[in-house]
């Protein structure tokens, strides 16, 4: 991946700094993209796992088997190398004991010339004799002048101080043994070795140095077997995992790949099914749930279908008796006046029903057609400015019965955007109407705000409000926000459904703010472009006041509100920068 | 039911036997899997036993001595005793402790190098008597021993005898510490330190002739504990021959050449040389592999060596030898088990398994009366010897060989010829009452040797030149007293010179019977005093007679001559039974190989 490509490769000098942050960057993004590798990859998980672990376990019981080893090496090692020096030592106090004469004559070194051999070189040269270079041996003898001895080419400084402290304040027969480095003359290099000494016939310290590095060639070699063994294990084990979780793994990524194209609508996906184990009959199961699955949606389907065929079927067929049933009413209600009260006042009531069933019909009739796709725009291009000021001008008469007022706020200059203008100005007529209704008498603000993208329409009352979680449910078919409120204006409860219909099928938005006791917002944006996309709003959707006053009473952060964080992140950032467009 | 069906019951019959066959096979391969993982086998086929060849044979085993600085407050005995103790260290080459038992003056100038008294071991320290040393400022104390040799500084031993006291002088130095003022400019070792401390060793050089073959010079070299044997001796290799034989010896090895290390790899030990070594002549390359070969001899039997230079190939190919391939420079000359001769009825015959048979030639014959017979070192061997009255002639030991004139000479003046390794046959003439001539023939020429005027003026009663060809052994007599000497023959183109000549033996007041060489280095003496007939092995280059020599005499024998061949056959001739007799070193005795009037038994060459 790239992320790895150091920043020095540019030409462009840059600054410690930014190559800094550069390289900063590239590591966080790639330790994003494994971290995202981690968290998608089941079997990177599972063999590292096995990995950490195994090499967990191996690492222990190499440590533990190699100490045991060690120990058991060195230990016989140095038990045979007491042995042997206890028996020189024995030797040696035979040769060094008072009456030597005799004895120096009996060994094989008092010959040359009949001369009867100093009893240390006699002592030491049988020891030397004995040892074959195997280890070295070092006489020392405070007492005596000229009676230190050392074979071979040991450096008998390699003798610790503490060591000789020891040896000379022990008993005669009493071993002592010291780890030490054994150091030599010349050009050999020093080796890890053990120094042995005892006290013999009072003052001759006896060491015998035995060199280790056999065993530390052996212990090394030993130590390379358990490393190799251990990280073949490892990989083996690795190796293991990975092909265990890919014959799991395998069937599962498939079967979520087969899931996912089912989820994306490719009902007729189903998976191979082999053999007979656990991951067949997963298989199995889910080409049973696919099927099934598919002839409930099918079926689901179908009954939609005769639904709203019903639905569309009863509101033709019940337009032709209705108008006959509305001529009839027609009729009834010019010659109202010709009736007592109770019955003109009741033609009076049956007109003003009828007209609602009409336009109730007329809406099932509309919403039908969403529903059956057959919905069309006939897009033009538009002063929304115009078309917010019929549909204000369509609001008026309503309004003045309300006492309410409305306030415009308007963009001086031309603002266009293709759209159906008809259906524009049936959203925001129903936008109004609705506004009036639950307005409560007080100023509905209508705003309309554009940019280069897009225009919207935020129509504002200040009723009772919205309660939390009702933002989106007003969009639903004859849904009330309070049930035991009778409709004052009548309208049929698909008014909002209708109109987020209309938005939708502009590619735009119709959103809704509201907040008890503060009132409610609605928020129509729209492409300027008929069918392009829309990315954000010119205006918020929460009203700035609002969000200023929050702000106050809040921390110095905005708090966002709820029924904006329900409207989701995207649209959220849209309506933050849409705050500061909008005047 | 089934049991009604001989079928079925067959199935079942050969499951169950197939079933056997699984568990049987199955429990063998668990029980070789067990026997598999046992640690240690308790069975297996009986093989040879495996040498352990990881030991470093080359550094053999050896003693040190430690050296002690002076303890506190020490007597002056203890000082000269500590001081004594500590030059016999030679693991600090500077002997820094040593010179810690001097004072700081006398520290500066001593100079132990110049030459090394051996005394017998026990070395008393006499403190002057009746002297109070509480207030004294300085004393005497005298070290009394018995001498026993000097080792100069070129390792040449030197024979010494009677008590010497060596005079130290001590005062009183820093701390009011005894310290020795005037140390004497020599190493002082006890006979102790010198077998501890020093190794004889046989240094190997070609003759200055350039012929092939190898001289022995021995010497005695200190080891140097921080290198070791190996690497001592051919040091002392690379330093030169001594300078008794330095003018008639050669060193193949370039001047300037030393020595870097001497490893062991495996079965190859390397000799690793400083880079003067590559100038050697192409010709010289096999003599110098023959002097490393012989000189570390033993140390390096069974493997092979290898020559480099600064770590890095000889002249860039490996120089590789094997030691064994250079037997051929022996300096005894002869193989191990030599052909000896002897005289019976006034022929020559060669020892056999049993009995002797004839050589051929004149000297298988008695046509012409000869004696005293000399074999060559050829592998077809030529005689010399004495014949009738006319000196010195020479056969060969081919069918039809004749006897040739080499010397002229009345016999009674000549005395026994002797062959050279080099072909040349040797003798000594009585010229008048006062003068000695040595001659030298080859080729049937005779010249003569220069010898020095002492040795023109006594009388030559034997001469034997040693194997290598570097020495000549005489018996001489001036008056009653007969002594053995020692010359070494320095060959400078036709000519040939007796140089250095030492007696060997300080003896007097003896017979000197016969004298033999048994190899290179020793001599067999056989003389005669008051106590019978007494054989004794001298080391030529050392001066020394060699303690508990094998071989033992009945001393009421009458032995008229002897010969010796490395490594130690000895042959004898009785002269009473007409016998000639080996020693079996084994057996410790005498047996006769030929009876019957036999007599004057030969070895080649000495």
């Amino acid at each position: 991946m790239p992320a790895a490509a150091p920043a020095k490769k540019k030409p462009r000098r840059r600054t410690p700094r930014q190559i800094a942050r550069g390289v900063r960057r590239r590591a966080r993004r790639a330790a994003g993209m494994v971290r995202r590798i981690w968290r998608r990859s089941l079997q990177l998980r599972v063999v590292t796992s096995t990995l950490v672990i195994s090499m967990a376990v191996v690492a222990v019981l190499g440590v533990f088997l190699m100490q045991s080893i060690a120990t058991s090496v060195l230990k016989s090692r140095e038990l045979a190398a007491v042995e042997e020096s206890r028996a020189n030592i024995a030797t040696a106090s035979g040769y060094l004991a008072p009456q030597t004469a005799e004895v120096a004559d009996a060994s094989p070194e008092g010959g040359s010339g009949g001369l009867a051999a100093n009893p240390v070189d006699s002592a030491v040269s049988a020891l030397t004799e004995r040892s074959g270079g195997r280890y070295d041996v070092v006489v020392f003898n405070d007492d005596g002048i000229g009676d230190g001895r050392a074979s071979g080419k040991i450096d008998y400084s390699s003798i610790p101080e503490r060591l000789r402290a020891k040896v000379k304040a022990s008993e005669e027969g009493v071993l002592y043994t010291q780890p030490v480095t054994l150091r030599y003359l010349g050009n050999k290099a020093p080796e890890s070795g053990l120094a042995i000494g005892g006290r013999v016939n009072d003052s001759y310290e006896i060491y015998h140095l035995f060199p280790l590095n056999s065993e530390e060639t052996t212990l090394l070699a030993v130590q390379r077997v358990l490393i190799g063994v251990g990280v073949a294990l490892v990989l083996l084990l690795a190796a293991i995992a990975y092909l265990v979780t890919r014959q799991v793994v395998t069937p599962v990524r498939l079967a979520r790949q087969a899931a996912e194209r089912l989820a994306a609508g490719r009902l007729e996906e189903r998976l191979k099914v082999r053999g007979e184990d656990d991951l067949a009959r997963l298989a199995t199961s889910f080409n049973e749930m696919a099927s099934n699955l598919a002839l409930k949606i099918h079926q689901l389907e179908e009954l939609s279908q005769v639904q709203r065929q019903f639905v569309s079927d009863v509101s033709h067929e019940l337009r032709t008796p209705l108008t006959t049933v509305r001529m009839a009413a027609d009729l009834l209600y010019e010659s109202r006046e010709d009736f007592d009260p109770a019955a003109a006042r009741s033609a009076e009531l049956m007109q003003n029903q009828l007209e609602r069933f009409e336009s109730m019909l007329a809406d099932l009739l509309e919403i039908s057609r969403y529903d059956a796709g057959a919905a069309t725009l006939d897009v033009e291009s538009v002063d929304m400015r115009d078309v917010v000021l019929r549909a204000v001008g369509d609001s008026e008469a309503l309004a003045e019965r309300q006492a309410t007022r409305f306030e415009l706020r308007l963009p001086s200059e031309h603002c266009m955007a293709e759209v159906d203008s008809r259906r524009v100005e049936r959203i925001l007529r129903n936008l109004l109407f609705n506004a009036i209704e639950h307005g409560e008498g007080r100023d509905i603000v209508v705003t309309l705000g554009a940019d280069r993208d897009a225009v919207a329409v935020a129509v504002r009352d200040h009723g009772v409000g919205l309660k939390p979680g009702e933002e989106n449910l007003v969009f639903d078919r004859f849904w009330r926000g309070d049930p035991s409120r009778a409709r004052t204006i009548g309208g049929t409860g698909l008014g909002l459904a209708i109109s987020r219909e209309d938005a939708m099928l502009h590619g735009g938005w119709l959103q809704a703010w509201g907040s008890p006791g503060e009132g409610t917002q609605f928020r129509l944006s729209l492409p300027r472009l008929a069918g392009s996309e829309l990315r954000g709003s010119p205006l918020p959707l929460v009203p700035p006041e609002v969000e200023i006053r929050r702000a106050w009473r809040g921390h110095a952060t905005p708090v966002m509100a709820p029924a904006v964080a329900e409207v989701g992140a995207r649209s959220l950032e849209n309506a933050d920068a849409g705050g500061f467009d909008v005047d | 039911m089934w049991t009604d069906n001989p079928g079925a019951g067959g199935r079942r019959g050969r499951l169950v036997a197939g079933r056997a066959t699984v568990f049987a096979a199955l429990s063998l391969a668990l029980a070789a899997m067990a026997a598999a993982c046992a640690v240690v086998p308790t069975t297996g086929s009986p093989r040879a036993a495996e040498e352990d060849n990881s030991r470093d044979s080359l550094n053999q085993p050896y003693v040190r001595m430690i050296a002690t600085p002076p303890i506190k407050d020490a007597s002056p005995e203890e000082i000269v005793k500590g001081f004594q103790a500590a030059m016999a260290s030679f693991d600090d080459p500077t002997l820094s402790v040593a010179r810690q038992y001097l004072t700081p003056a006398a520290a500066q100038k001593w100079n132990p190098w110049r030459q090394t008294t051996v005394f017998e071991s026990k070395l008393v320290p006499e403190g002057p008597s009746g002297q109070n040393l509480q207030d004294a400022k300085d004393t005497t104390v005298t070290l009394k021993g018995t001498a026993v040799a000097t080792i100069d500084s070129e390792g040449r031993y030197t024979p010494a005898s009677g008590s010497v006291a060596q005079q130290f002088s001590l005062a009183r130095a820093d701390g009011a510490q005894w310290r020795i003022d005037e140390p004497p400019d020599a190493r002082l070792l006890s006979t102790d330190d010198l077998k501890r401390d020093y190794r004889q060793v046989d240094l190997y050089y070609p003759p200055a002739t350039q012929s092939e073959g190898l001289v022995v010079d021995r010497v005695w070299v200190p080891i140097n504990p921080s290198t070791g044997v190996p690497e001592t001796v051919v040091r002392r290799l690379l330093a030169g021959p001594t300078a008794s034989i330095r003018n008639s010896v050669s060193t193949a090895f370039p001047d300037g050449t030393d020595l870097n290390q001497i490893t062991v790899e495996g079965d190859t030990v390397v000799v690793d040389f400083t880079s003067p070594v590559e100038s050697v002549s192409a010709d010289r390359i096999e003599a110098m592999k023959a002097q490393l070969s012989w000189t570390l001899g033993d140390l390096v039997t069974g493997r092979t060596v290898e020559i480099r230079v600064d770590g890095e190939p000889f002249r860039g190919t490996e120089l590789r030898f094997n030691p064994r391939d250079y037997l051929q420079f022996d300096p005894n000359v002869l193989p191990s088990q030599p052909q000896a001769y002897y005289m019976q009825g006034g022929k020559l015959y060669r020892t056999k398994e049993k009995g002797g048979e004839l050589v051929y030639g004149a000297a298988g014959t008695a046509d012409a009366k000869f004696s005293d017979p000399a074999i060559s070192g050829e592998p077809s061997p030529r005689v010399a010897a004495l014949v009738g009255d006319e000196g010195i002639w020479v056969t060969t030991t081919v069918l039809d060989g004749q006897w040739q004139r080499w010397i002229a000479g009345k016999t009674k003046d000549l005395t026994a010829p002797s062959w050279d390794r080099y072909g040349a046959v040797w003798t000594a003439e009585r010229v008048g009452d006062h003068e000695t001539r040595v001659w030298r023939a080859m080729a049937g020429q005779a010249r003569r040797v220069n010898i020095d005027k002492d040795l023109a003026e006594s009388r030559v009663l034997a001469l034997r030149v040693s194997r290598d060809g570097a020495r000549v052994a005489m018996i001489t007599a001036d008056g009653p007293d007969e002594a053995v000497e020692i010359g070494t023959i320095v060959r400078t183109g036709q000519d040939a010179t007796i140089t250095n000549v030492q007696r060997l033996d300080p003896r007097t007041h003896q017979r000197i019977v016969d004298i033999a060489w048994q190899d290179a280095a020793s001599l067999l003496v056989l003389s005669k005093g008051n106590a019978g007939q007494e054989l004794s092995t001298w080391s030529v280059m050392e001066g020394m007679e060699v303690p508990d020599a094998a071989i033992k005499l009945d001393a009421q024998a009458e032995i008229g001559s002897i010969v010796a061949a490395p490594p130690d056959h000895v042959l004898a001739s009785a002269d009473d039974d007409g016998e000639v007799r080996t020693y079996n070193v084994d057996k410790k005795a005498w047996i006769a190989i030929a009876k019957d009037g036999a007599t004057n038994p030969v070895y080649p060459l000495g």
